[in-house]
């Protein structure tokens, strides 16, 4: 079995990693370390999610031309003129298409032809931010993610030198002259000498290109350069603020601000060779900080995209079942279950990965979070198959899959999913204890609620519902499955409240999230109870398991939508729709549990 | 009689009532935060037997019972379930356990609600504080600053006054000629009358409807009529609007009056000496912060250096101080203060049921193995 699941990761490993590229080696140029957003990362995690943030899909097209997301870097840095015209920035709200006078079918704009109107967006999305953001119109919302866009945009193109520059050795060598000599007359003139008039036009030239590195200092989206003595987060400076260290260094420059200059005129000039071997140059003077192995899993992992493999080897999964349930069984089982194993593996894998990268556990966000917590019902599915020695629990496992990491997918949009982690949250100790059993809590009564889900669908749709011994079955594993989520939400919620008290002096306040919390517990409390008083047995434990799917979600993802409370991360109006859908659909599901079995198949 | 009684109140029917109670209770409060904040929903909804609600001026009705009635409803069922004899047995002695720590953790949070304070202290640095604040409770304060070396204060709850009472404060008697829980300062332009004194010669108030939400600042005034030895000395007019301390007579200014957030004095000092606020570089979140504070008690000789974060509190003589906020500036640093004589039963509750959880495995585990076995 296991090398079964060896061998299929890695083909698809294989087959993914192999880069396209002829003479550039991008594969390497993207582990190059960076400081962004507080994290050092390989600079292909900062194109990728700057990409994705920008575009809302990772792969760029542009003339019948498919970009990868580190060579895009390359061009934003070199050739911004080309840059320019990728239509890249994808623009969804149709009052903002209204604003910048494109037609509703247009979604994706460049930047050239967003430039004309860069002034009105600053402008009105400067006024957007200072309203509360539950009195945001929708059109503000809409203006302050492009803005946004722009910003990260505008950031990246200005992470070396400016758009207008010429090519980056010449631009690189002049500015270096030009902050020597001035720096030299400025001291002069500091002392009382008097300037020659051509002195004075060098000290003005001087004086603009210090606030013009200053300014792309703090606009600058990563931070490129280790400095020499470095060797831990805090040596890490931007490009252009590294050039102003030639100020008080007597002249010397970090040599790494020449290697870029280097790379990026070998790029530029198509010198694949000179390219190679600046960044070769490049990761040998930041090998005293990088922790290379990471940094080479990240990459690995960021082209790999497991998670996303897995939505496809999970949805494949459920196809192979509805085929065997059509046509001759035994062996599109078996494959099901075969495509099941390796999805887990894989998202196993994935899952280890992050750990490993960030040296975290597993959940340290809402979109880990999603990741995890479908890993755990999946892994309890598989527990069902060794334990009833059938394919019982592929199904609802797969299902899971697909679901939870099409949710992660959404949630990576708009930011590195690794991010750094804020103060409060910043205790390995209770992100592994209280945040890890909620999870698993909330990933359990999922699988109830599929568990039910398929039951309910199973026994409406069968002629003669679903069979006495099948019955008995799916009933006691979906009870044994409230029964752990009710011990995971519970452990979880009152580990949460001792955190609670040790961080903010109350164990339990009514914010919104600890509310969440025991409702779930609360809710398969109820269900635990009716049970022991001879309800929720069959089909009325199933309808009562798809509305703890309700309970769950609101949990999970409602409560950080209601824009109150510490654990609040705004207001998601896009994903909220989704959300009052899912529980629409839940809620009719309840609702056709009502009916008594077999009623649909006799029906049509 | 009393075995009927006794056996609805240990019934499931019961405990299942309670608990789906329990549940809309939550999920409603959760949704009304929204619209009027935590400490209002708090107080309506959770913190309530009932819940009223005004339907037009002056007429209540209630409409739900609240989080006390179905929490006690739930307390009183535990209690009586595991007193009951059946419970007494090897194998549902986990069961027993949970419930009775339950029993422990809904009791601890009543009590617990009755007899918590909880403030505010706000340290500048280098200047020793001894007082922390109520964020919610404002008292009515008269300092006699005629000692030389110490000033007395006396003070009275806003919460416990009422318009037309009269109260004596130290050496003044006071009647409350006016009162609102939010107000707006408005010129006093009639002729300027000499028994308006302080701020009250230029300024009167107007009652405002209460703000909903829990970042609001309310604005509570008062107006007084300030008497010594049954003679009148005068009119005032307190508000937080305007906050600072007003003499009762100019001439020796010894009788200072003002409205102010209620305060809590220790017997000792903590002087902030350094605020660190670390973010991670190249972005705004923060990464840590903390504070170094400085702690002095003449009573016990105590003095010594303590470094409050987050997740690490400060807990000395009964209350317990969390690094909560700071200033932008840095050098003032927020700490919030409880003071919770009871904060270990929580503790103590989780670890009832933990154990009950773990010999309720345990018996499960060991009915799982014997069975295997005899297969």
């Amino acid at each position: 079995m296991m090398r079964y699941v060896l061998s299929v990761v890695m083909s698809l490993l294989l087959f993914t990693s192999v880069n396209h590229a002829e003479g550039f080696l991008f594969n390497e140029a993207a582990k190059l370390p960076v400081l962004h957003e507080g994290r050092v990362k390989p600079i292909d995690t900062v194109a990728r999610s700057s990409v994705l943030l920008i575009q809302e899909k990772q792969k760029i097209r542009f003339n019948n031309q498919e970009i990868t997301p580190i060579e895009w870097l390359f061009l934003m840095a070199t050739s911004p003129q080309i840059a320019n015209q990728i239509p890249i920035f994808r623009i969804d709200n149709p009052a903002v298409k209204m604003m910048l006078s494109i037609d509703e079918k247009t979604k994706m704009l460049s930047f050239e032809q967003l430039t004309p109107h860069l002034a009105s967006i600053f402008e009105q999305a400067d006024r957007a931010v200072k309203r509360k953001q539950s009195e945001r119109a929708f059109f503000q919302t809409g203006i302050i993610e492009l803005n946004h866009k722009v910003t990260v945009y505008l950031g990246l193109q200005h992470a070396f030198f400016p758009p207008s520059a010429a090519p980056a050795l010449t631009q690189y060598a002049h500015d270096k002259a030009q902050l020597v000599s001035g720096l030299a007359i400025f001291n002069r003139f500091q002392k009382g000498a008097l300037l020659a008039q051509e002195e004075q036009d060098q000290l003005m030239t001087f004086n603009d290109l210090f606030k013009e590195k200053q300014l792309m200092g703090e606009m600058a989206q990563f931070w490129p350069i280790l400095l020499p003595e470095g060797s831990n987060e805090m040596s890490w400076q931007s490009y252009p603020s590294a050039m102003l260290r030639l100020l008080d260094q007597q002249g010397q420059a970090p040599p790494m601000l020449q290697t870029y200059a280097q790379l990026l005129q070998a790029y530029l000039d198509g010198q694949g060779a000179l390219f190679n071997e600046s960044v070769a140059n490049l990761r040998e003077e930041t090998r005293s900080y990088t922790p290379t192995f990471r940094l080479q899993l990240e990459v690995l992992f960021n082209q790999v995209q497991p998670l996303y493999l897995g939505i496809l080897l999970y949805g494949l999964g459920i196809l192979l079942l509805l085929a065997g349930a059509i046509g001759t069984r035994d062996r599109w089982v078996s494959w099901a279950n075969g495509v099941f194993y390796s999805a887990l593996g894989l998202h196993t894998l994935a899952l280890l990965s992050r750990m490993l990268i960030q040296l975290r556990p597993p959940v340290t966000n809402l979109y880990s979070s999603a990741v995890f917590s479908g890993w755990v019902a999946i892994v309890l599915c598989w527990l069902m198959n060794r334990i009833y020695g059938r394919s019982v629990g592929t199904l609802p496992g797969c299902i899971i899959g697909v679901l939870s990491l099409i949710i992660a997918h959404q949630l990576s949009i708009g930011s590195d999913s690794m991010e750094v982690m804020r103060a409060v949250l910043d205790s390995n100790f209770w992100l592994s204890t209280h945040v890890i059993t909620m999870t698993m809590g909330i990933g359990a009564a999922f699988l109830a609620g599929i568990l039910g889900m398929i039951y309910i669908f199973k026994d409406i749709f069968s002629p003669q519902g679903v069979a006495k011994e099948e019955m008995r079955r799916t009933d006691k594993m979906c009870y044994g499955v409230v029964c752990g989520a009710l011990l995971l939400s519970f452990v979880g919620t009152v580990l949460g409240g001792i955190w609670g008290d040790q961080s903010w002096g109350r164990f339990w306040g009514w914010d919104p999230k600890e509310n969440g919390a025991l409702l779930v517990v609360l809710y398969n409390a109820i269900i635990l109870h009716l049970r022991l008083l001879g309800r929720a047995k069959g089909r009325s434990l199933m309808v009562l398991a798809v509305g703890g799917n309700i309970v769950a979600s609101f949990c999970w993802f409602g409560v950080n939508m209601l824009g109150v409370g510490l654990h609040s991360y705004g207001f998601m109006e896009e994903s909220f729709r989704w959300l009052v859908l899912f529980w629409v659909s839940q809620i009719m599901i309840m609702l056709v549990g009502l009916l008594p079995s077999g009623y649909l198949s006799r029906q049509g | 009689m009393i075995t009927a009684i006794l056996r609805v109140l240990s019934s499931l029917k019961l405990a299942i009532f309670s608990l789906v109670g329990l549940f809309i209770i939550v999920l409603a409060g959760t949704l009304l935060q929204i619209e009027y904040g935590l400490y209002y929903t708090q107080n309506l909804v959770f913190y309530s037997w009932m819940i009223w609600v005004d339907i037009a001026e002056g007429i209540r009705v209630p409409v739900f019972p609240g989080g006390l009635f179905f929490g006690s409803l739930l307390g009183i069922n535990l209690a009586v379930v595991s007193i009951k004899k059946h419970y007494f047995s090897w194998k549902k002695g986990g069961i027993l356990l949970i419930h009775w720590g339950l029993v422990v953790l809904l009791l601890g949070a009543v009590i617990q609600l009755a007899i918590t304070q909880e403030s505010m202290m706000r340290l500048v640095q280098n200047e020793p504080q001894f007082y922390s604040e109520s964020q919610r409770e404002l008292e009515l304060v008269l300092i006699d600053t005629s000692h030389s070396d110490t000033d007395t204060e006396f003070s009275i709850l806003f919460s416990e006054l009422s318009q037309g009472d009269t109260v004596s404060l130290g050496p003044v008697d006071i009647q409350v000629k006016k009162r609102a829980i939010h107000s707006e300062m408005k010129p006093y332009t009639p002729e300027p009358d000499h028994a308006r004194r302080g701020v009250a010669r230029r300024w009167q108030f107007e009652s405002r409807p209460i703000p909903k939400g829990d970042d609001v600042a309310y604005f509570s005034a008062l107006e007084l009529d300030v008497f010594q030895n049954d003679k009148s000395l005068g009119t005032w007019v307190v508000s937080l609007e305007v906050p600072q301390v007003q003499p009762l007579d100019y001439a020796s200014d010894d009788l200072l009056i003002q409205i102010r957030p209620k305060r809590w004095y220790n017997p000792y000092s903590l002087t902030l000496e350094k605020f660190q606020n670390e973010q991670y570089l190249g972005t705004t979140v923060p990464k840590h912060y903390a504070s170094t504070i400085h702690l002095e008690n003449p009573i016990t000789q105590e003095n010594r250096q303590i470094l409050v974060y987050m997740n690490h509190p400060l807990r000395y003589l009964g209350k317990t101080y969390y690094q909560a906020s700071f200033e932008p500036s840095e050098t003032v640093s927020i700490l919030q203060v409880a003071q919770n004589p009871i904060w270990s039963v929580p503790y103590i509750a989780s670890l009832i049921m933990s154990l009950g959880l773990i010999w309720q495995f345990g018996v499960g585990f060991y009915g799982f193995f014997k069975k295997g076995r005899r297969k």
